[in-house]
C-alpha cells in the first residue's frame, strides 16, 4: 500500500488517541487546592481526640471515687450541743416513776431466755411513763 | 446545575477571561479540556514517561494559573497554553539533552517531496511509532505540534517564534524525513 501523507496524519491521530486513552489524569482540584501533609492534619486531630476523650473518661471515674480522692483534705464541721447553765438547774419536770423510783437492778435470769434480748430492741424502757 | 452546561458552551477564550476574573469554575473548565491532551503530548515528548508527563502538565497549568490575571480577551489560549508547555520542554531538554539547534538541522533534512512509500497497513502504526521515536527532538516536536495537537501554523509560529513560512517549510521536511524512514519497513 502507498503510503500518503494523510495515511501518515491519521495514523499518528490514531496512536495519539490510544496513547491519551490510557493516561491517568489527576483532577484540577487535587492539584490546585492547598496540599496539607497529612502527618499535620493527624497529629492535631489524635491530640484533639485524646483531649476529648480523657475528659470523658475522668468524668466518668470521678463519680465513683471516694471524697477523699477528689479532696485532697475534708473538714467535717462537728456542732457540739451547747449545755447552757440553766437547763442544769432546771430541768424540765419528769415523770413521778422516773423521779421517785431508783432504777431497778437487772435481774439476769440464771437461765437463757429463749427470747431475743431487749438490748437488740433499741428501745429505752426506762423511760417508759407508766399511766 | 445551569452553571457547568453553561461553561461547556464557552469557547477556550471565553472561559479563560471568566477565569482571568477569578471564575474558578471556568479554569476548572479549561483544564478538563485540555489536561489529558497536553499529558499525552508531553508524554510523547519525554519518552512515554507517564509520572514526568503529568508533573509536566500540572506545571504547565499552574503557570497558566498563576499568569490567569494577565490574559488578554483577544489572545489565541490553545496558542498560550502550548507555549508554556514549548517553553517548559525547551528549558527541559536544554538542561538534560543538549541537542543542536533545529537550524543546524535544516541541513539534513532532504528537500526531496516525492518520497514514496509502500507499507503494510497492519504494520504502518508500529513503523510510525519507532519512525517518531527516533527522529531528532526539534522535528518530532513540529510534527506532534502541528499534526498530532492540531495546532495551525499560525499559531506554531507564535508558540516557536519562528516566521511563518519557515514553520511550514521545516513541516514539510518533517514529513518527508519521516517518509524516508519509514521505507525501511517496506519490504518487512
Amino acid at each position: 500500500m502507498k503510503i500518503t501523507d494523510q495515511d501518515i496524519i491519521h495514523a499518528a491521530r490514531q496512536l495519539r488517541d490510544e496513547e491519551n486513552e490510557q493516561l491517568h489524569v489527576t483532577p484540577w482540584h487535587r492539584h490546585h487546592r492547598f496540599h496539607v501533609p497529612s502527618w499535620l492534619v493527624t497529629i492535631p486531630a489524635a491530640a484533639l481526640i485524646g483531649f476529648l476523650l480523657g475528659i470523658w473518661f475522668n468524668g466518668k471515674t470521678k463519680n465513683n471515687m471516694p471524697l477523699t480522692a477528689m479532696t485532697d483534705t475534708v473538714y467535717i464541721k462537728v456542732t457540739e450541743p451547747s449545755v447552757k447553765a440553766d437547763t442544769l438547774t432546771h430541768t424540765a419536770p419528769q415523770p413521778v416513776f422516773v423521779r421517785t423510783k431508783a432504777p431497778k437492778v437487772k435481774h439476769y435470769s440464771p437461765h437463757p431466755s429463749p427470747g431475743r434480748s431487749i438490748a437488740e430492741d433499741k428501745i429505752r424502757y426506762d423511760l417508759l411513763v407508766k399511766n | 446545575m445551569l452553571i457547568p452546561l453553561r461553561l461547556s458552551a464557552l469557547s477556550d477564550e471565553q472561559l479563560m477571561k471568566r477565569a482571568s476574573q477569578g471564575n474558578e469554575r471556568a479554569f476548572e473548565e479549561l483544564y478538563n479540556r485540555h489536561a489529558r491532551r497536553l499529558q499525552g503530548f508531553f508524554s510523547r515528548r519525554l519518552g512515554n514517561d507517564a509520572d514526568l508527563a503529568a508533573d509536566f502538565m500540572h506545571d504547565t497549568f499552574l503557570r497558566l494559573y498563576a499568569a490567569r490575571e494577565r490574559y488578554q480577551g483577544n489572545r489565541d489560549f490553545r496558542a498560550w497554553l502550548y507555549t508554556i508547555a514549548y517553553n517548559l520542554l525547551k528549558n527541559h531538554f536544554r538542561r538534560n539533552l543538549p541537542l543542536p539547534a533545529s537550524e543546524e538541522r535544516d541541513d539534513v533534512i532532504p528537500d526531496n517531496s516525492d518520497v514514496e512509500v509502500e507499507i503494510d497497513a497492519t504494520i504502518l502504526h508500529d513503523a510510525l511509532r519507532n519512525v517518531l521515536k527516533s527522529m531528532p527532538e526539534p522535528l518530532s516536536l513540529l510534527f506532534s505540534l502541528h499534526y498530532e495537537e492540531e495546532l495551525t501554523i499560525p499559531q506554531i509560529a507564535q508558540i516557536t517564534q519562528l516566521p511563518e513560512g519557515t514553520v511550514k517549510s521545516r513541516l514539510h521536511k518533517v514529513m518527508t524525513t519521516i517518509k524516508i524512514k519509514l521505507k525501511q519497513y517496506e519490504n518487512n
